[in-house]
């Protein structure tokens, strides 16, 4: 089948920085927008006349022709993700995205993938254009979108009382996830019967308590696997609060579709750069 | 200098506007988990379809032909109008089904992108990641976790799914459309080596990279990385060609070149010392092994590239 598609941004290189400790981010001007996307510590950047700060999780896009560099020293903990790109002519277009300058990133674990997937092709020889072109895409995509994980409820005659109380859970499990937690250790720490608990969670974020903490255990283990390479499977189970490996890997691969092996050798290649 | 600030202190027309063309309209998306034998039926219309089977297998039937589909491969079915499509899966089997309209209009100079109506799945890892973040998307805000029965499907059209992820759902499906692609090409794009070494390799390469300036060796990276010393210096080889310790003065070597030139005012044991060298004697001859040139002579032969201001700027960031 034959697809016709435009592509609205030629992407150039991408790489991932890790900080030696020293020095500072060269200052340059460059021909191409870059996109920046700090994944550890903080980065102190200056464009132009302007000063950034950014922190974990954070995004900055770098425009051409502008003088930028480093504020400061690099400081030993940081790291962070670049690709530069320029804007194409897609001829006529339908939709637009305003990317801005600065953004806090929704879903950061995401975008680390696409980076890692948009790396580890590079460095394979083996990323054409159009994948590249929608990968920085759908980064871009995503320095936009709005919210965090927590989605709002459908339902609309929800009390405010029950909303707190769901608010409340979901930051019990925001804060103890690592822990073997269960709907009824929560409901005992919350002091609350649990059937009444499950129903208010459920009616608030659609979905039962523990599928919540799942989720999140879940999304833990995916940045593990990517940022630890030497923790084996075990570790990573326990530390995310699984004391049965077995049971790790089937929850694992029942949210991402892949065995916590395959989704680590995704991207077998990396490219790091350290000035 | 505007003092610091961070994203939400910053008006929105900082920003970059990007123009796309959006030939796509999402139909449906959905993963099914089947434990026994089913068939389901659906009306394409005007839509195309994808198939993934990604465990088990599947029989596609859709009025001229019947398609057998195994694990890891993937089947692309055109419009066809008023036709039926019959799915009929086996026990065990876990497959996406993707239904989306493709229209030309708008399109008059791009690229086309061919796509194989059937492929076995280069890298049916990648695909199914795809798959599930385009799943993911386009749940837009009626998420919910399906119970846990014995068909377990999750499905939704393109109500509710706002504006960005609706761009999102384009460009993931393109790419899971130059995967399928990147599979019709008989692999010649595909490292012929073993993946799993191709990983190890690379592992010790991003190690050696963030930490070149300290103390490592060989046996410190096996340990790390949890490996059998002797059969990581082994896989590595086979990979790279080279030892781990070569690899490592490599790296040293050529961050050396870059801070030689960065730092033009730091002297040369500094240099050293900055890239894991203690002893400067050491290093420098290990610098003319490499490049032939002495690092003095290096730095005399590459003129300053940065304004003086600039180079004087990085130097006094340097200072503590």
């Amino acid at each position: 089948m034959i697809f016709p598609v435009s592509v609205a941004i030629e992407s150039l290189n991408g790489g991932q920085f890790v900080s030696p400790g020293f020095g500072s981010h060269a200052v340059r001007v460059i021909d191409s927008y870059e996109l920046i996307f700090v994944t550890q510590g903080c980065l102190d950047m200056f464009e132009g006349e302007r000063s950034f700060h950014l922190e974990r999780n954070q995004t900055l896009l770098l425009f051409p022709g502008v003088q930028h560099g480093g504020l400061l020293p690099y400081a030993p903990d940081v790291n962070f993700y670049w690709v530069h790109f320029r804007p194409a002519d897609p001829g006529f277009p339908d939709a637009s995205l305003y990317v801005p300058k600065v953004a806090t990133v929704s879903d950061p674990e995401g975008l680390t993938e696409l980076f890692c997937r948009f790396i580890s092709d590079q460095e394979s020889g083996i990323l054409d254009p159009l994948s590249a072109a929608h990968l920085v895409a759908l980064m871009l995509c995503m320095t936009c979108e709005e919210g965090g994980q927590a989605r709002p409820s459908r339902s609309r005659g929800i009390r405010r009382e029950q909303e707190s109380l769901a608010q409340a859970i979901h930051r019990h499990i925001e804060a103890n996830y690592e822990k073997p937690i269960t709907t009824s250790s929560i409901a005992l720490d919350l002091h609350y019967n649990p059937d009444y608990l499950e129903r208010v969670f459920h009616s608030r974020w659609n979905m039962s308590i523990i599928d919540a903490v799942h989720q999140k255990r879940i999304g833990l283990a995916r940045a593990f696997l990517h940022t630890e390479p030497g923790k084996n499977i075990n570790e990573i189970a326990f530390e995310c609060g699984y004391t049965d490996a077995g049971y790790f890997r089937r929850m694992f691969k029942r949210l991402t579709g892949l065995t916590p092996r395959e989704f680590r050798t995704l991207y077998a290649r990396t490219h790091i750069n350290t000035h | 200098m505007i003092p610091y600030g961070t994203g939400e202190a910053l008006s929105m027309q900082d920003g970059l506007r990007l123009d796309f063309i959006r030939p796509f309209e999402p139909v449906e998306a959905s993963h099914v988990q089947a434990d026994r034998p089913g068939t389901r039926v659906i009306r394409p219309g005007r839509s195309v379809c994808l198939i993934f089977s990604a465990h088990g297998g599947l029989v596609v039937e859709d009025g001229r032909a019947a398609r057998e589909l195994q694990a890891n491969a993937a089947l692309l079915l055109e419009p066809r109008g008023p036709g039926l499509v019959r799915l009929t899966n086996r026990a065990e089997t876990d497959f996406y089904l993707l239904r989306f309209r493709w229209s030309e209009s708008g399109l008059h100079a791009g690229q086309v992108l061919q796509v194989p109506s059937y492929a076995a799945v280069l890298r049916p890892a990648r695909l199914t990641h795809l798959l599930r973040m385009y799943i993911e998307k386009a749940k837009g805000e009626n998420s919910s976790e399906p119970p846990n029965t014995g068909v377990r499907e999750d499905s939704l059209g393109p109500k509710a799914v706002s504006r960005t992820s609706m761009l999102m759902l384009h460009h993931l499906l393109v790419l899971a459309l130059c995967e399928l692609a990147r599979s019709s090409q008989d692999g010649i794009l595909m490292p012929a080596r073993e993946p799993g070494l191709a990983s190890i390799a690379s592992r010790v390469d991003a190690f050696v990279a963030a930490h070149y300036h300290e103390t490592i060796s060989s046996p410190d990276i096996a340990a790390e990385l949890r490996y059998n010393p002797d059969y990581l210096e082994r896989a590595y080889r086979q990979e790279r060609g080279m030892s781990i310790r070569e690899a490592i003065h490599t790296r040293r070597i050529n961050e050396a070149r870059a801070q030689l030139l960065l730092l033009r005012q730091q002297g040369v044991a500094q240099i050293a010392a900055m890239c894991g060298y203690t002893d400067a004697g050491y290093f420098r001859r290990l610098f003319k092994r490499a490049t032939h040139m002495t690092p003095h002579g290096y730095r005399a032969v590459h003129p300053a590239f940065l304004p003086d201001e600039a180079a004087r700027a990085a130097e006094q960031a340097l200072q503590p």
